[in-house]
């Protein structure tokens, strides 16, 4: 056994190369590896972190494009009977866990979405406006003007984002 | 009886050879998974591609064919699409037919048709075939059309599994 692990050279008493100094040489080559992973770890994350912050946003922008499409075709006399999808403002429509779409791997996205339609202040008094019904004075041509608001709201890392459209609609 | 080995001539002892071989394999071990780390940290980023990049693009040339289009028609079959017939309403269909208004007061129809992993856009004559005009996309693993509340819902799956649903309506 002796003569597999003998060394070729005799050690030189005061070589600077110790007996052992392999020993602490890995050892720093692993703490400086160590270093190394845990910065690139956190370069990774550094980069990852906004894309799928990012990956969110083009999702719940894609949902939005619904709620204002929907908005801007949906009949005006749907938009303002009792059932309308945007209730008159107090009073909301709320649709939770709507799933807003899938990110790589399949997971679904669910967003939460809040709609209410909003009277201009120039609408006669039965149009939701403050005008007297009749007086077209500031309404001759009795106008009926609502802004039709969906806000959409989901988390992302614990974190609640809220995110609206408005469109006017006309009549 | 003297031994054969002076002090200094003596081998390495098993432990240390033990200590130096652990050494190694953990030093090997760390710089493996270092690079595993960087490819793990490759595949996600690459994966989310066609969300962020590609995705958007598509929406954007979506919008501008479908938004000044007059009309539109669904079909399931490219052959079937041009002449008009069998249109579909519900469900899921690969194929789009856009019709437009031309300036000088002619219509010009306009087909864009999922096949073979390839959202295509044709330019469709009142007679003879539709011609190929170029690819809206290749990265889509598929591309469906369907009618939810009125609007025309453009869904796109990618090749990750991701799954993303943009709306629109004609004459916007």
């Amino acid at each position: 056994m002796g003569m597999i692990f003998r060394r070729k050279r005799p050690r030189k008493t005061g070589s600077r190369f110790a007996r052992g100094s392999a020993l602490i040489e890995v050892s720093m080559a692993l703490a400086v590896l160590t270093v190394l992973g845990l910065l690139l770890l956190k370069g990774s994350i550094n980069a990852l972190y906004p894309r799928q912050w990012t990956l969110e946003q083009t999702l719940s922008d894609a949902y939005l494009t619904h709620e204002k499409a929907f908005a801007q075709r949906i009949p005006f006399n749907t938009l303002t009977t009792a059932a309308s999808p945007w209730p008159d403002q107090p009073n909301t429509s709320v649709v939770n866990n709507v799933e807003i779409g899938r990110i790589p791997g399949g997971t679904p996205i669910f967003a939460d979405v809040i709609r209410t339609r909003i009277p201009d202040p120039n609408n006669f008094i039965s149009d939701g406006g403050t005008v007297n019904d009749g007086d077209t004075a500031s309404n001759p041509s009795r106008m009926k003007i609502w802004k039709v608001q969906s806000i959409l709201t989901y988390q992302i890392g614990g974190r609640i984002y809220v995110k609206s459209r408005t469109v006017v609609r006309s009549q | 009886m003297k031994s054969g080995f002076s002090k200094s001539r003596r081998g390495y002892t098993l432990i240390e050879l033990s200590v130096a071989i652990a050494c190694g394999l953990a030093a090997a071990a760390l710089l493996m998974a270092l690079v595993n780390q960087q490819f793990t940290f490759l595949r996600i980023y690459v994966a989310q591609n066609f969300l962020i990049r590609e995705a958007p693009l598509i929406n954007a040339h979506m919008n501008r064919l479908i938004g000044q289009a007059e009309w539109f028609r669904l079909h399931n079959s490219i052959t079937d699409a041009p002449s008009g017939a069998n249109p579909v309403t519900a469900g899921n269909a690969s194929v789009l037919i856009l019709n437009y208004q031309q300036p000088n007061g002619t219509r010009q129809a306009a087909m864009l048709a999922f096949q073979n992993g390839a959202l295509n856009y044709y330019l469709v004559p009142v007679a003879g075939a539709p011609t190929l005009q170029w690819a809206v996309t290749r990265e889509a693993s598929n591309v469906s059309f369907s009618v939810v509340n009125g609007l025309l819902a453009v869904t796109l799956t990618g090749p990750n599994g991701e799954v993303i649903t943009y709306y629109g309506t004609t004459q916007q």
